[in-house]
């Protein structure tokens, strides 16, 4: 290595070149990645048409979560995200928001709640869709997936958001947004939080569809069990109750249990059908101690699971069966019946 | 906090350096900066262990310090001998404990003691200087001069293990010397090596690596994964240790001052003994000073030779972690080095393919050890890697088949990082642009990478 005088210079040039290159850069990109504000949440980004384009919707949804523009919301998993707010409105009333998240954890589908009622304190209505995430037993649940859950969104200081912009996803979002803004790409998700993850149902293949549904057994939750089942102790009933005791009075609470294709469903009186039927007992415990709330049950053997061309697997049915259900759920609201569920609660 | 974290390049460092140039021209400033860098580096952690820090570098300055006066060999005994208390107490309390109470066939309740981060490695630089004053070395030195040799951020964590005769003579040198720029420019260009070795190639094969590991606990792999994870883990803890040791190295050389290499293409060994000459030098030679050597070393018979090395690996071994997988891994090392050093006596001399193939395959069995929680799902992996579980398949995304190519062609036959940053590097623009642009997408990269898109890939 050189320690002569005259050849530090070449390299005084080559660490300030790279020096430079690597802030420039760095600035470069920061500087547009806040400016285009790729999740419309930071406190200080120039106005723009902005829509959500992040595939995971954790980071697109606690914006729609605050925006005034609903006044009810749908919260669950990715077996609640094909129920329309286009279809659910004119049935409430309402004004829907579908916040339901793929493979969302009961935290975090409590945590986009909060953001929606601490910003809707006049809330009309609120559906919950049921699934094995919200009957697991023992003394914890699982809090988060493999999938990135940015905290700061979902609390209330969103200035944090200005050094969580220094990402690939960021970077990633801001583009896909920036090309939606000058109109050279054109908007895929829904502006109500509704966006169709399954192919178009021209395209539904009933053979291939019923080789994913022979792959699937039945769907028992997870967790500790020891002794009668009134002993178990399911840990997200508390989160239950605190949603339902933050909305409004007044308001309507709507749970209900989604429809599992009739292989997930587990016999009765089997160990599996236990676990089913003491969180169903704990879920309507909940219900009855809050007014207005209503419990269907569209995990059942019905019109609905027994049919296979119903699903695109296990947990996903068709658009036609989205729009069913919401129908139906207007009708138990009315006190009506059908063979597709089951009112839990009011009895 | 990391080398390879936003807030180090993008504030820590800056700011740091540009302090440390500010004050070159006074020692006294410019050395306070780095030592108050340093425990800033290190409280960001866990701020509880700074006073763990300091009052084990007080305790063996005053060793050092008594040592000067009285000239009594019991002081640094003395001195070894709380470092290894203290080492014991928080590294393998409860390993000895469960030891203990497992062959008593009691319960016990582990402590869950917190392991200070880096003490390892700064508990062993102290070893080697107490042991070094013992042996007659007569350096005394003043404390922030110690101070800045057990605390300097770069090789605080994880190394390179330096030793203080080749370090605190440096801290003399006004850094703005004649190879500023150079030492800057080098220094530069060998961290973001570094880093991108640690979040492109390790990060990656962690991926691939983690989940076929955490399988093996459960149910038994085929061929074609665990030869996978062995391979993706082979590669990951090389690029991730020796990516960690040139980000330490590059830093150092920014503040201009020259630590030791660590890794010189281990990958490329024809012997266990050559792999151990090129895989974390600094602790092989550690291992070989203050142990194999007091030993006995090779001045005695072969066979208490071969005792001694085995010894000394099995040490070295625990030294790695609190678990008798890590145990046996060295000893593992130890009897293969033995077997090796009988070899080249007696044995015919192996082609160089057949010699570096049975190495590999050598070094990679031990790694799953080395990995795996416990010797039931090595046990597991090598059964497999045997075939004992069905030849299978296993599929891999784009980025997972780059980075065990990339990964094991630059392990394999490229230049070392060091070679090239150290020795290869000329200052031109065309090169400084590309490294900058280079550092730029490592720290966004560093933020957060892409995720894999949850696709229903059924429908």
């Amino acid at each position: 290595m050189s320690s002569s005088i005259s050849s530090s210079d070449p390299w005084r040039r080559f660490f300030r070149l790279a020096a430079v290159t690597a802030a420039v850069g760095l600035g470069l990109v920061y500087a547009f990645v806040v400016l285009v504000d790729p999740y419309d949440t930071l406190p200080l980004s120039p106005p723009a048409h902005r829509v959500p384009v992040a595939s995971n919707q954790r980071f697109s949804y606690p914006t729609l979560a605050r925006s005034p523009r609903f006044d009810s919301a749908l919260i669950g998993t990715s077996s609640s995200r094909l129920l329309r707010p286009d279809v659910l409105n004119p049935l409430f009333g309402a004004r829907f928001v579908n916040l339901a998240m793929n493979d969302a954890t009961v935290y975090e589908q409590s945590q986009i709640f909060g953001v929606f009622a601490r910003a809707h304190p006049a809330a009309k209505t609120l559906m919950v869709g049921l699934d094995y995430r919200w009957c697991v037993t023992g003394p914890d649940f699982q809090k988060l997936t493999f999938r990135t859950f940015p905290e700061w969104m979902y609390r209330d200081n969103l200035w944090v958001g200005y050094r969580e912009m220094f990402n690939q996803y960021a970077i990633q979002s801001a583009g896909q947004l920036f090309g939606i803004l000058i109109g050279m790409k054109k908007p895929d998700q829904g502006l109500d939080g509704y966006t169709s993850f399954v192919p178009p149902d021209a395209t539904y293949d009933a053979a291939r569809a019923l080789a994913h549904l022979q792959d699937t057994g039945q769907a028992i939750p997870v967790g500790e069990r020891a002794g009668p089942p009134t002993s178990w102790m399911y840990p997200t009933m508390p989160v239950l109750r605190d949603m339902l005791h933050a909305m409004p009075p007044g308001s309507r609470k709507l749970l209900f249990f989604i429809p599992y294709n009739h292989r997930l469903l587990t016999p009765a009186g089997s160990p599996g059908a236990e676990v089913w039927d003491e969180c169903r007992r704990r879920v309507v415990a909940e219900a009855k101690a809050v007014p207005n709330t209503l419990v269907v049950d569209f995990m059942r053997l019905s019109p609905i699971t027994r049919q296979d061309e119903n699903y695109w697997d296990g947990i996903h049915y068709r658009t036609g069966i989205a729009d069913r259900l919401a129908n139906d759920m207007a009708a138990a609201l009315r006190g009506e019946t059908s063979d597709d569920y089951r009112v839990l609660w009011p009895e | 906090m990391l080398f390879n974290s936003q807030f180090f390049i993008c504030v820590f460092l800056p700011v740091v350096l540009g302090l440390y140039y500010a004050f070159a021209a006074n020692r006294v400033a410019r050395q306070t900066v780095v030592v108050l860098a340093s425990l800033g580096f290190y409280g960001w952690w866990d701020i509880r262990f700074v006073p763990l820090l300091m009052g084990l570098t007080l305790a063996n300055w005053l060793f050092a310090q008594w040592f000067g006066r009285t000239r009594a060999s019991w002081v640094p005994l003395l001195g070894v001998a709380l470092n290894l208390a203290v080492l014991g107490l928080f590294k393998y309390a409860d390993f000895l404990r469960g030891t203990a109470f497992g062959l008593a066939g009691s319960d016990w309740q582990p402590w869950h003691l917190i392991l200070p981060l880096g003490i390892s490695f700064f508990v062993f630089q102290k070893i080697s200087y107490l042991m070094d004053l013992r042996r007659g070395d007569r350096h005394i030195y003043g404390f922030l001069d110690f101070c800045m040799f057990v605390s300097f951020f770069p090789q605080l964590i994880a190394g390179p293990l330096v030793r203080h005769n080749e370090i605190i003579h440096q801290f003399r040198e006004d850094p703005r010397g004649p190879a500023m720029w150079e030492n800057l420019g080098r220094g530069f260009v060998l961290f973001i090596l570094g880093v991108a070795k640690k979040v492109l190639i390790a990060d990656t094969l962690a991926l691939l690596a983690d989940p076929l590991f955490s399988k093996a606990t459960g149910s038994p792999l085929s061929l074609a994964e665990s030869w996978t994870a062995a391979g993706a883990y082979t590669l990951q803890i090389y690029f991730d240790f020796s990516g960690y040791s040139d980000m330490a190295i590059g830093l150092g050389m920014m503040f201009g001052l020259r630590l030791p290499i660590n890794f010189d293409a281990p990958y490329r060994s024809l012997s266990v003994r050559d792999f151990w000459r090129r895989w974390h030098m600094t602790l092989s030679r550690f291992l070989r000073d203050y142990l194999y050597i007091p030993l006995g070393g090779s001045r005695c018979g072969p066979i208490r030779q071969a005792v001694n090395v085995v010894l000394t690996m099995l040490l070295g071994g625990l030294w790695h972690g609190a678990n008798w997988t890590f145990v046996v891994w060295g000893g593992l090392h130890g009897a293969a080095l033995a077997v090796n050093h009988v070899w080249e006596q007696r044995g015919p001399r192996l082609p160089s393919p057949i010699a570096w193939a049975l190495t590999m395959v050598f070094v990679m069995a031990c790694w799953v050890l080395f990995r795996a929680p416990d010797f039931t799902a090595a046990g597991s992996v090598l059964a497999s890697m045997a075939g004992g579980h069905g030849i299978g398949h296993i599929a891999l995304d784009r980025d997972s088949q780059r980075a065990l190519v990339l990964g094991a062609l630059i392990a394999v036959a490229g230049p070392t990082s060091h070679a090239f940053a150290l020795t290869r590097l000329r200052p031109s623009p065309w090169l400084a642009v590309p490294s900058g642009i280079g550092l730029a997408y490592l720290v966004l990269l560093i933020g957060g990478r892409l995720p894999n898109v949850f696709i229903y890939f059924q429908f």
